[in-house]
């Protein structure tokens, strides 16, 4: 081989190698790139994940206040105890795992192993317990600070607390252990009450220690908003009370539900389902016999079944479920034939007990029936005859119209979750014999708050409201941030027929089935329902009234659902009409609304008994004349040292008011008669006798009062008393009546 | 003052600045690399002191025509020898191999077998240029062969493989670029991979085959060894284009990177200065690898071309090697980038190649009219 030719084959060599270097670079360059440009970006997250160490501040969720800016749910401040087990290790010369572990399972109340566990795992935040209050948390500071614990944080958080406890459990719903809105407006409303949370970013080394002066960033928590409700505390109260005594008395099984409405805005005044639950404890289990009835179960049968009682205890009767409403319908189908003019007030029909319909016998509520009546009366004995009539007359077309129009085939959209939407025939399946039992409300099913709302349009000139729960959203410094307005959906009937229709359901009250809500110079309009469950003939039923007042300017609505009663009773106009005239009777005093007496009223009115303690016989005979009181004097003074009934107790006129008027004079006693199950009159005699007076409650006090007897006294039969004492005597409607 | 001037003017000034300013830019991460350290000055006094000493050896050795350092091969042969095996007897744990590489005296630690790869480049060299044209008679392929075996088994007794591969991936390049016959190179892959699987089955630790195992998918290795390779793409990953700033990486300044300053500096680099301060790593090592190997092919004599060929395959193996195991493509060793990885002995050993090839461009073949 020449020199040259050596030299040419070593230049190619080294080209080679060259060209082999050249592309080691290039596959160290792409690498490069692939890993900067292409996995950049899921590096530089991975990269911050494990750098960085992220606590979350929670933000303060809103409050929940009544239309009365009362609070309903509030947050407060609480303290969560998290530790980071890397720094605890990095400190365990000052202070080992398990004298920690030790130390704070005796403050915090906690399993010594599954803190020391948590405490040593290998990671760098654990929760080790959540929502401690201030006095606990200081002492855990205290720990922290004496024996030189790193690794030990208290967090702030925030708890939700309902300082009304059940009130309205259904409407407000309750919140989970992230503070998460669970039920109701807590649920529905989350996004606005939760505001948004904040964040102390800080980075960590290798080991896992923070680095806080190095690189921090704090992000403040954005507090929630306020949730301010149409809801009336006082109102709510007032349903809660009166539906809770009426649950008790008539041995509810499936519960009961109330609403109260007010049907010019739509606004929900009182929304309450019964029994309820405790908000500060919804996990716990009310009811104390499904309790043990769980305890007995085997454990993972118990899981299941307290979830299931625990649904059931949360449903929301008003809004959830669906029921049949039997004759309450009867207000919409007299609507329909009013506004189609196919019937007038003074129209005549017969009812013999029973109407063929197609190939079906329907009978009414009334064996025999109710012979030959009117429209209006028709309305007042609440007769299926009449009404099967009345609706053929609308016909299928029509009434399917009024039906979607007053908002029974739609949810109304109130702000609360699973909102049932009720069941109706389809048009095909929709006949004459459909028609006929729809029209005395069977053979389809609304929600209340359906129900409640067509009544609400029908007291209100015809005008159907949207139904609503919220009023307005508000800053932590009051602002208002978003108003919730009264929302008009639609005209159902004339304004004409509206006030009509308010005329003849009062004289249901004044006169008919409905009298069990009669209250003395409110003009209360109303129609009461019974309807019996499917299957039919199993004795289980649903009495309702729905009423309101007053009945030539509705202020407000008041539906009344009563889930099997199973106490005796059943009717509606028997059980459900007196738990709407007490609430009723609370509601309208409350709302200031005045009284307004008719001259019979007027004539059985109670008067305020005036002093005359001090005057002399005479003196006092005239005081007493004028207020259409009776005397009877004890002793032979000439002046009144003491009376009986004290003055300002109300009593009814004609009462007789005892006189004393010698000093030393013993009190003559009385023992209190038993007026109970007795009539308006017997019960007032038999209290006479006694030397009392009666105060007459309830359906007593209706202007057409058979078939009304007493059902609770006040004082108790036996009890002695001083002459004169005013017994307060409730009566209700005992005639079946729908 | 003069004739350093005029003798400055002979340097290769593309070698010349590429070599600085790698060495400069080292210096640099090196610094940002252990700012977080306690005493952290101690690393740039150190850096700088070899920068100076090896700036030293480095005019030294240019300044000797290199067919007159060949000539006094004995002379390297015996010194590299010797500390080879000075180290085996006395030697102490290094700071990132593990390894018992280090002999240290009054406070100054140097790793012999990285300044004995440049006394093997002359010594290898000379050999070759004796040999000439008759590099394929069996005789020298054996005393070849037996000439590399020297430093390798005494580097593997340490033991330190990386080291080992680098001084056989200069023996091949060389004995390649001086004409070695195909045959023998698929003879001695074949050779080699049926040493391999011998090795994998008979030599082999469960703990090296594992971080094999770990090179090959470190996203999947729970030990050291998957998460360094992992922390190191992280952090050039998370530098992106732009880096994040020279002191601003946090992998880099919060302990994250297994030996940052050495090892990997390249993961600091792609931290803190992104894809362009890699980049510009890559271009200012490349370059003085293809300088290298053009001033070889200009060589004035074929020894010239050897020492050449001989520094540019030590620079392009490190090279590889450390950047492929920080950007995941080849496994780990404790191998320096050279220039800019911490390392006194590393920084002196390659300025003093940098000296050789030096040498050799300012001797180059000229035409004479």
């Amino acid at each position: 081989m020449s020199e040259s030719k050596t030299r040419m084959q070593i230049k190619k060599r080294m080209y080679f190698v060259l060209f082999c270097c050249t592309l080691l670079f290039a596959a160290l360059i792409i690498k490069t790139g692939y890993l900067q440009i292409v996995k950049g970006d899921e590096l530089q997250k991975q990269a911050i994940e494990q750098q960085t160490r992220d606590r979350i501040i929670n933000s303060k969720r809103g409050t929940i206040f009544d239309c009365n800016e009362k609070p309903l749910a509030v947050s407060a401040s609480v303290e969560t105890v998290t530790a980071s087990p890397a720094e605890i290790k990095a400190n365990s010369e000052n202070i080992s795992p398990e004298t920690l572990a030790n130390g704070l399972a005796e403050i915090l109340a906690l399993d010594y192993n599954a803190l020391y566990e948590k405490l040593t795992k290998n990671t760098s935040y654990e929760i080790i317990k959540r929502k401690i209050e201030k006095d606990e948390a200081d002492r855990v500071r205290n720990y922290i600070h004496e024996n030189k614990v790193k690794g030990i944080r208290l967090d702030a958080d925030t708890k939700r607390f309902y300082p009304y406890g059940s009130l309205a459990s259904h409407v407000i719903g309750f919140t989970g252990l992230d503070n998460q809105g669970l039920e109701g407006i807590e649920m529905v409303f989350d996004k606005y009450l939760k505001g948004s949370p904040g964040r102390i970013v800080s980075a960590k080394n290798a080991a896992g220690t923070d680095m806080p002066f190095k690189y921090e960033k704090l992000v403040d928590p954005q507090d929630g908003l306020n949730v301010v409700l149409t809801i009336d505390e006082n109102i709510q109260r007032f349903a809660e009370k009166h539906l809770e005594t009426a649950l008790i008395e008539n041995k509810l099984l499936k519960g009961a539900a109330c609403i109260v409405l007010n049907p010019e805005t739509g606004e929900i005044l009182a929304m309450t389902t019964k029994p309820d639950y405790d908000l500060n404890n919804p996990f716990y289990i009310q009811d104390e016999q499904i309790r043990l009835a769980i305890e007995q179960l085997m454990p993972e049968e118990r899981e299941k079944k307290r979830e299931e009682e625990l649904r059931k205890m949360w449903r929301n009767k008003a809004v959830v479920d669906s029921y049949e409403p039997g004759s309450t319908f009867k207000i919409f189908t007299s609507a329909m034939a009013l506004e189609e003019k196919v019937v007038s007030l003074n129209d005549r029909f017969f009812c013999g007990g029973s109407k063929r319909v197609g190939n079906y016998n329907i009978r009414c509520w009334k064996a025999g029936g109710h012979g030959s009546q009117t429209f209006l009366e028709g309305v007042q004995n609440s007769c299926n005859p009449v009404f099967i009539e009345v609706g053929a007359r609308v016909g299928t077309e029509r009434f399917r119209h009024y039906f979607e129009g007053l908002g029974f085939t739609q949810k109304s959209g109130i702000e609360l979750p699973g909102e049932a939407m009720g069941i109706f025939h389809s048009p095909n399946y929709f006949n004459e014999v459909e028609l006929a039992t729809c029209s005395f409300g069977q053979s389809f099913q609304i929600t209340p708050l359906q129900m409640i709302a067509g009544v609400g349009a029908i007291a209100n000139e015809g005008k159907l409201m949207w139904p609503h729960l919220v009023k307005q959203l508000t800053d932590s410094d009051g602002n208002v941030v978003k108003e919730y307005e009264s929302q008009f959906v639609r005209q159902v009937i004339s304004k004409e027929t509206s006030q009509q229709l308010c005329s003849i359901l009062e004289t249901v009250v004044s006169k008919g089935t409905g009298s069990g809500a009669y209250i003395k110079g409110f003009r209360i309009a109303g129609k009461t329902g019974t309807s019996e469950k499917i299957p039919r003939g199993n004795g289980k039923y649903i009495a309702s009234f729905v009423g309101f007042a007053p009945a030539d300017d509705p202020q407000v609505v008041c539906l009344v659902i009563m889930d099997e009663p199973s106490a005796g009773l059943y009717y509606g106009g028997q059980i459900a009409t007196p738990v709407v005239r007490n609430i009723m009777d609370d509601v309208l005093n409350y709302l200031g609304i005045e009284p307004a007496y008719t001259p019979e009223e007027k004539e059985t009115l109670e008067s305020a008994v005036p002093n005359v303690v001090g005057k002399s016989i005479s003196e006092s005979k005239t005081i007493l004349a004028g207020s259409n009181l009776k005397y009877r004097i004890e002793g032979a003074g000439n002046t009144v040292i003491s009376q009986m009934p004290k003055a300002g107790i109300k009593v009814n006129q004609q009462s007789t008011i005892t006189l004393y008027t010698e000093e030393n004079k013993t009190v003559t006693m009385t023992i209190v008669p038993n007026v109970l199950q007795k009539s308006v009159v017997d019960a007032s005699n038999a209290v006479s006798k006694a030397d009392l007076n009666i105060k007459i409650v309830g359906a007593g006090s209706a202007p057409s009062n058979g078939g009304i007897i007493s059902y609770r006294q006040e004082p108790a039969a036996g009890e002695s008393v001083e002459v004169g004492t005013v017994v307060t005597v409730e009566f209700r409607r005992v005639e079946a009546g729908e | 003052m003069k004739p350093v001037i005029q003798n400055l003017k002979k340097y290769d000034f593309i070698m010349l600045f590429c070599a600085l300013s790698a060495s400069l830019l080292g210096m640099l991460f090196v610094y940002s690399a252990t700012k977080s350290f306690d005493e952290h000055l101690k690393y740039i006094v150190v850096q700088g002191g070899a920068f100076l000493i090896g700036l030293f050896g480095m005019y030294i050795i240019a300044k000797i025509d290199y067919e007159d350092l060949a000539g006094v091969w004995p002379f390297f042969a015996g010194v590299g020898v010797f500390m080879l095996v000075l180290v085996l007897f006395i030697g102490t744990g290094g700071e990132s191999t593990g390894t018992k590489g280090w002999i240290r005296f009054a406070g100054v630690g140097i790793q012999p077998a990285e300044l004995a790869k440049v006394f093997f480049i002359i010594t290898l060299s000379k050999h070759l240029y004796h040999i000439g044209n008759d590099v394929n008679y069996v005789k020298n392929v054996i005393f070849l062969a037996l000439h590399l075996s020297v430093p390798v088994g005494l580097v593997i007794l340490q033991p330190d493989m990386g080291t080992a591969l680098v001084y056989i991936f200069i023996f091949v390049v060389m004995v390649f670029v001086a004409g070695i016959d195909i045959r023998y190179i698929i003879g001695a892959l074949t050779a080699f991979s049926a040493f391999s699987v011998a090795a994998w089955y008979f030599l082999l630790s469960q703990y090296q085959r594992e971080r094999f195992f770990a090179f090959l998918n470190p996203e999947a290795s729970p030990g050291d060894y998957g998460y360094h390779v992992m922390q190191s793409k992280i952090a050039i990953g998370s530098g992106q284009i732009a880096g994040k700033g020279l002191f601003q990486g946090i992998q880099t300044q919060l302990g994250y990177l297994p030996a940052k300053q050495t090892d990997f500096i390249y993961a600091v680099i792609g931290e803190e200065a992104g894809l362009v301060g890699c980049v510009i790593v890559l271009i200012l090592l490349m370059s003085l690898i293809a300088r290298s190997v053009y001033i070889g092919k200009n060589a004035r004599t074929m020894l010239g071309t050897y020492l050449c060929t001989g520094v540019a395959a030590m620079w392009l193996f490190h090279t590889f090697e450390n950047i492929g195991m920080t950007v995941g493509l080849t496994p780990v060793t404790g191998i320096p980038l050279p220039f800019l990885s911490y390392g006194g002995s590393s920084l002196v050993t390659n300025l003093m190649a940098l000296g050789l090839v030096l040498n050799v461009r300012m001797r180059k073949r000229t035409i004479n009219f």
